[in-house]
């Protein structure tokens, strides 16, 4: 009896499992990972999306915790310091390097889906999760 | 420097990456599930008990039998894998200073602690088997003689390992700084010299109950179709047989406890509520983690521990006996839990780990393997098939749990044993609809 009840739970689990159609992903090999300009890049496509963050006074404003995007959307993040920092996106790699005063940008298309931290790197400093899906 | 950079860790040790939350409808098809099983179960699983814990099992051909216990082959996977950790725990002290560059953050926190668990669901008390604390062990006891305590081992019970646990986990899920090279390196060592030290006073029964991972990775084996039986001999058997066999002794509830918890909080600590609220600062300091993780263990054993309680007093047994009679029942459920928060990280960013072997030390020109510079591949699997997994893990671990519940209830027999059952299941759906709806929210 306690067979067949595990058969039939195993069945109804694999039935929500198999009813997606992403279950068969074919292996993808290793992708170098893109380079990012860490400098001010050519003025972005229309259909990308801008993210102003700013860190001031030990405070972060621009964003709430987490941005949520489309996974392939083209995504530009200006971050404005007033300290000398680094920015670091998790997952895609990319950094830029935060002056006092000049902002900097980092353009890049978000194809990884998941959730990724965007930080201050010298500090440590979770900025906010980049949740792409 | 590596073309990925996990600099600073994100709630579990290492990794760049967290999971998206389950799709809602997912989560409730799971939590749904979960009840409806429940209560069928109750309802109508067995009257008497099935399960037969170490006596069952249809032995395995004598040639596997004979190999697998051959000391020969015992001994060289045991120095294969010591030679393994030593290399680590030398990468981790004197390799690349930066955590982008050096394998043993990523050894130790994913693929030997998550990845514990696939090869002792698949393989039994894998780590048993190998562990390089009892090689080394065996080789010190040569010179040191007989250990002077032996005899006050069983009164200890599964304590030791509890707290090796709680320790490990702090480690790996509140320490600022733990993905540092030097941490790993540190702690892999004075957890080695500890360890070595109360085996050499204990005897080697000691890892047994005293180290963590051991004991982890045995109760975890319990869930593997093969085991040994009490007769010695290696069989097949049905999970639920060998969960059914663990051992109830002192501290067994604290172990489960510390394993649920420490899961529990590290799906707290991915979501908004944590990192806006209590948990902004656990970036910087120990403290609020510290507070999470033990707030997390405290509900998971006030819950587990009032339900077992209620349990024996609606059963009239006597109450102090019963959260280690149905400790056992909790084991599958932490194995899903654990499924469900760490197998991406195995797969995705545990891909670290042979990226960085082709050069250990990080010196100039070294690829032993060729994968020197390659990128963690995050499109390995979609996050479709992790959110089916994950809310099948849980799901599939709370069912084997109520069935295990409810064939030692009705072992233990004695007045309404039915309803007697219904704190421990209520619980069993409480954590089972608590973990997906942090699976929800991360």
């Amino acid at each position: 009896m306690h067979r067949l009840l595990v058969a039939v739970v195993l069945l109804l689990t694999g039935c929500s499992a198999g009813s997606d159609p992403d279950t068969a992903t074919p292996p993808a090999p290793s992708v170098p990972s893109s380079s990012a300009p860490a400098a001010p890049s050519p003025s972005p496509t229309p259909t990308a999306r801008t993210i102003d963050v700013t860190y001031a006074a030990g405070e972060i404003s621009g964003v709430e915790g987490r941005v949520e995007v489309e996974k392939g959307e083209q995504l530009v993040l200006r971050f404005t310091s007033d300290v000398v920092e680094e920015i670091h996106v998790h997952g895609y790699d990319l950094y830029a390097d935060l002056v006092p005063g000049q902002p900097a940008q980092i353009a890049f298309t978000a194809d990884l889906p998941g959730s990724y931290e965007v930080e201050l790197h010298e500090a440590g400093r979770p900025l906010f999760q980049l949740r792409v899906s | 420097m590596i073309a990925w950079a996990p600099d600073v860790v994100l709630a579990h040790g290492v990794g760049s990456r967290s999971d998206l939350p389950v799709p809602l409808y997912l989560a409730l098809y799971g939590a749904g599930l979960a009840v409806v099983v429940s209560f069928l179960a109750l309802a109508l699983l067995w009257r008497v008990p099935k399960l037969r814990g170490d006596a069952a099992g249809i032995p395995l051909p004598g040639v596997v039998q004979a190999v697998i216990d051959a000391p020969v082959v015992r001994w060289l996977v045991r120095l294969v894998v010591l030679a393994l950790t030593l290399l680590v725990v030398a990468v981790a002290l004197v390799g690349p200073a930066s955590p982008n560059d050096n394998l043993a953050p990523y050894a130790l926190y994913v693929t030997f602690w998550v990845g514990l668990i696939p090869a002792s669901l698949l393989l039994g008390a894998f780590w048993r088997y190998v562990n390089p604390l009892r090689t080394l062990h065996a080789g010190l006891a040569r010179i040191t003689g007989p250990a002077p305590a032996e005899g006050r081992l069983p009164s200890l019970g599964y304590w030791p390992a509890a707290v090796s646990l709680l320790v490990f986990v702090w480690l790996e899920l509140v320490l600022p700084g733990r993905a540092e090279p030097r941490t790993v390196g540190v702690f892999l060592v004075v957890y080695g010299v500890v360890q070595l030290v109360a085996a050499l006073w204990f005897g080697s029964g000691w890892f047994a109950r005293g180290d963590g991972f051991e004991v982890y990775s045995t109760l975890l084996g319990r869930m593997s179709p093969f085991g040994r039986r009490d007769d010695g001999r290696l069989v097949l058997r049905s999970p639920l047989d060998g969960i059914d066999g663990v051992r109830v002794e002192p501290g067994l509830v604290a172990v489960v406890m510390v394993l649920i918890g420490s899961t529990g909080f590290d799906g707290l600590s991915r979501t908004q509520f944590w990192a806006e609220g209590p948990g902004r600062d656990a970036y910087l300091t120990a403290v609020p983690g510290t507070f999470g993780l033990l707030v997390m263990i405290a509900l998971a054993t006030l819950l587990f521990v009032g339900a077992t309680l209620l349990g024996g007093l609606l059963t009239r047994h006597s109450p102090r006996a019963q959260p280690g009679l149905f400790a056992h029942s909790l084991v599958p459920i932490a194995a899903g839990y654990a499924i469900a928060h760490y197998f991406s990280l195995l797969l995705l960013d545990g891909q670290a780990t042979w990226i960085l072997a082709s050069n250990p030390f990080g010196r100039e020109g070294v690829d032993l393997f060729g994968t020197y510079g390659n990128a963690i591949d995050y499109t390995r699997i979609s996050p479709r098939v992790i959110a089916n997994v994950q809310v099948a893990a849980i799901v599939l671990g709370h069912v084997l749990g109520v069935v295990l519940a409810h064939d030692r209830a009705v072992r233990a027999g004695g007045h309404r044993t039915t309803s007697g059952q219904l704190p421990l299941v209520a619980v069993m759906v409480g954590f089972t609809v608590g973990g997906l709806s942090l699976l929800l929210s991360s």
